[in-house]
């Protein structure tokens, strides 16, 4: 039993957040003009070295281990900075290195980001309305699953639409989605007055969330 | 490679589709170290495949007779298809082969292990009624080639039973039934068990005309899977089995006219039943009346 | 276990075949279901490239199987391409016998039937009477 991704979307179709866990072919960065801020820390693998030398020490830490444990101990650290800045900062960051993109040894086969993001509320508008018009109810499915992975679904009264990824033979995992709904996202991003909720070109990324989802999804007994 | 050359002419896809079929299913055989082949010269190393074919006046046939590989599986695609190089060469290498016995070499009397899969004649036939059909106007000429076919099955059928029959009941002397009821009674009980593994359902006389036949099936294996479009109602693809019958007939001088007719529809219990029509000639009953009792 | 639903789609998406069995999922009307035929195509063909972590040596594949309130869906892929969709009620024990079932039924009736052309709409009344045994004998 494992959990791959989590993916949560808003009531616009847009992605705002994405963090993922034991992916063994990750999504890569997408392209400079399709990126959104506060969505997701997807390492760019794609940066000089050199340049990445210049930068913030972190970053060099950031390189070595781009899978998600990585990205813990980084937000950790800037914790001790001031939460909004290192945000800013952050995705600054991420935009100057973006036109950088040059071949890399180590680049990663799955489907940039913004592509796969797309393609997972394609899959889960369709599923839904095709469930709806079968059995003639207001329903949505509530999880679907091939030989690799199953996707589980979870909706908001608000039109939020929570979705994790996780291995085939897991039961349902709703209740997860249920409880990262009704603990860490109201906790730090309904009552945090610094994201922009609704905003359409911002997610909703903090470093207070992604943590608690960190911690909450490592602390479940399928984690591993 | 040389081999595929030398066979340009063989016989079409289809037929060595269904011989690999066959090599399957007949995978535990006793083996005669060089078995006395018909055809032998095709499976001799020493004559080049390529002179073969073309010396040989019987063409055809020697490469028909090839088409059944004498090797083992591992052995190439085209090896399967068009037999092998050392095919029958030495003692050394007859042993790998036994398993593999050319249609045409193995023994007559012999019938265990070597059936055809079910599947196998049932995706055949399903090819011969398309491409009848795709060469026929109407339901009749359609049942008229069907039958056709059969008539040439039910000749070549009869010879191997009765050869069949004469070897097992060691007999000097062949003998042949010349009876009209027991005649009757040998295509129900005997050519049916062959062909299809069991009797047929029923032997029935029409009690309309004396020399009307029934010969009824509740459910054939030849046609089990074949549903008749409505606009096509009147068709039973069991005119094959109604020629094939002719055929036996026929060859035991009891010239018919054999039919076959989808009765399902008044049977609900056995929805595929279909009765094989046989109207004797007049010369049969004739010639009953002559013998008398 | 209730089978509410058999679709048949052919490897390029049509619809082949669809069948109602029970009545707990609304009757649709066959231009509704090739619609949705094709849009399960579609989605089956998504879901692969979405993978997340690929299990070495094991193919990758499409939507197998999706689950609602009380009903749910599954996706039979034979190595020809054509799928068997089976729409089902919870749990669904027994289920891979059943779709396995479905596939004998239909290479027998359907595949070994002159009349029928491959890729086109399934017309035999064989396969519709055989499939009609077999669910009785499974909702019963």
């Amino acid at each position: 039993m494992t959990i791959y991704s989590l993916y949560i979307f808003d009531r616009h179709c847009d992605c705002v957040y994405y963090q993922d866990w034991h992916r063994t072919r990750p999504t890569r960065a997408p392209p400079p003009g399709n990126y959104k801020p506060g969505v997701h820390r997807i390492p760019n693998t794609t940066v000089h070295p050199e340049q990445n030398a210049v930068r913030e020490s972190i970053f060099s830490k950031y390189n070595s281990n781009p899978q998600g444990q990585g990205q813990v101990e980084r937000d950790n650290q800037n914790q001790n900075q001031n939460n909004r800045s290192s945000l800013i900062s952050n995705t600054s960051n991420e935009r100057e290195r973006g036109p950088n993109r040059t071949t890399n040894t180590s680049l990663p086969k799955g489907l940039p980001f913004d592509e796969e993001s797309k393609l997972v509320y394609g899959v889960i508008l369709s599923l839904r309305n095709m469930v709806k018009k079968l059995s003639g109810r207001d329903e949505a499915f509530t999880s679907y699953s091939t030989s690799s992975y199953k996707l589980h679904l979870f909706d908001t009264p608000t039109n939020y639409r929570f979705v994790l990824l996780s291995d085939p033979s897991s039961d349902s995992l709703r209740f997860i989605l249920r409880q990262l709904y009704v603990g860490p996202f109201l906790e730090y991003v309904v009552r945090n007055p610094l994201v922009k909720v609704d905003s359409r070109t911002e997610g909703i990324d903090n470093d207070q969330f992604r943590t608690a989802v960190d911690k909450h999804m490592k602390g479940l007994s399928m984690f591993n | 490679m040389s081999q595929a050359v030398g066979y340009s002419t063989t016989p079409p896809s289809s037929s060595s589709r269904f011989s690999l079929q066959s090599i399957t299913s007949s995978s535990s055989t006793t083996h005669t170290p060089n078995p006395p082949s018909l055809y032998g010269s095709s499976q001799n190393p020493s004559s080049s495949t390529i002179n073969n074919a073309n010396v040989n006046p019987n063409r055809r046939e020697s490469a028909r007779s090839s088409i059944i590989p004498s090797q083992q599986g591992s052995s190439s695609l085209q090896q399967q298809l068009f037999g092998s190089v050392g095919g029958g060469g030495g003692a050394g290498s007859a042993s790998n082969q036994q398993q593999y016995l050319n249609i045409l070499d193995r023994p007559l009397n012999k019938t265990k292990a070597f059936e055809v899969a079910l599947s196998s004649w049932a995706f055949m036939f399903s090819e011969i009624v398309s491409y009848s059909q795709s060469r026929v106007d109407s339901v009749t000429d359609l049942e008229k080639r069907l039958s056709s076919l059969g008539y040439e099955v039910g000749q070549r059928i009869l010879s191997l039973i009765l050869l069949r029959n004469t070897q097992t009941s060691n007999l000097k002397d062949p003998k042949r039934e010349h009876r009209l009821i027991p005649i009757l009674q040998f295509v129900h009980t005997q050519i049916y068990k062959f062909i299809f593994g069991k009797p047929a359902d029923g032997l029935e006389r029409s009690s309309e005309a004396e020399d009307e036949y029934m010969l009824i099936s509740n459910e054939s294996p030849l046609t089990q899977f074949i549903s008749v479009p409505k606009d096509m109602s009147d068709l039973s693809c069991e005119a094959f089995t109604a020629g094939l019958v002719e055929g036996v007939l026929d060859g035991l001088d009891l010239p018919a006219r054999v039919t076959a007719h989808w009765v399902g529809d008044q049977y609900p219990d056995t929805p595929q039943r279909t009765v094989i029509l046989i109207k004797l000639d007049g010369k049969v009953m004739d010639r009953e009346e002559a013998l008398g009792k | 276990m209730t089978i509410h639903g058999l679709w048949v789609i052919s490897k390029a998406g049509g619809l082949v075949f669809s069948r109602s069995y029970s009545d707990v999922l609304p009757p649709q009307p066959v231009n509704t279901i090739l619609t949705l035929a094709g849009i399960l195509h579609g989605i089956h063909a998504i879901t692969a490239k979405l993978t997340p972590a690929p299990i070495p040596g094991v193919p990758i594949s499409g939507l197998e199987s999706f689950e609602a309130e009380g009903w749910g869906g599954k996706v039979f892929l034979t190595p020809t391409g054509t799928k068997f969709v089976v729409l089902h009620s919870l749990p669904q024990a027994g289920l891979d016998d059943l779709l396995r079932r479905i596939y004998e039924i239909y290479s027998d009736a359907v595949m070994k039937n002159p009349f029928h052309t491959p890729e086109m709409p399934i017309n035999s009344s064989l396969f519709e009477t055989k499939l009609q045994t077999l669910m009785s004998s499974v909702n019963a």
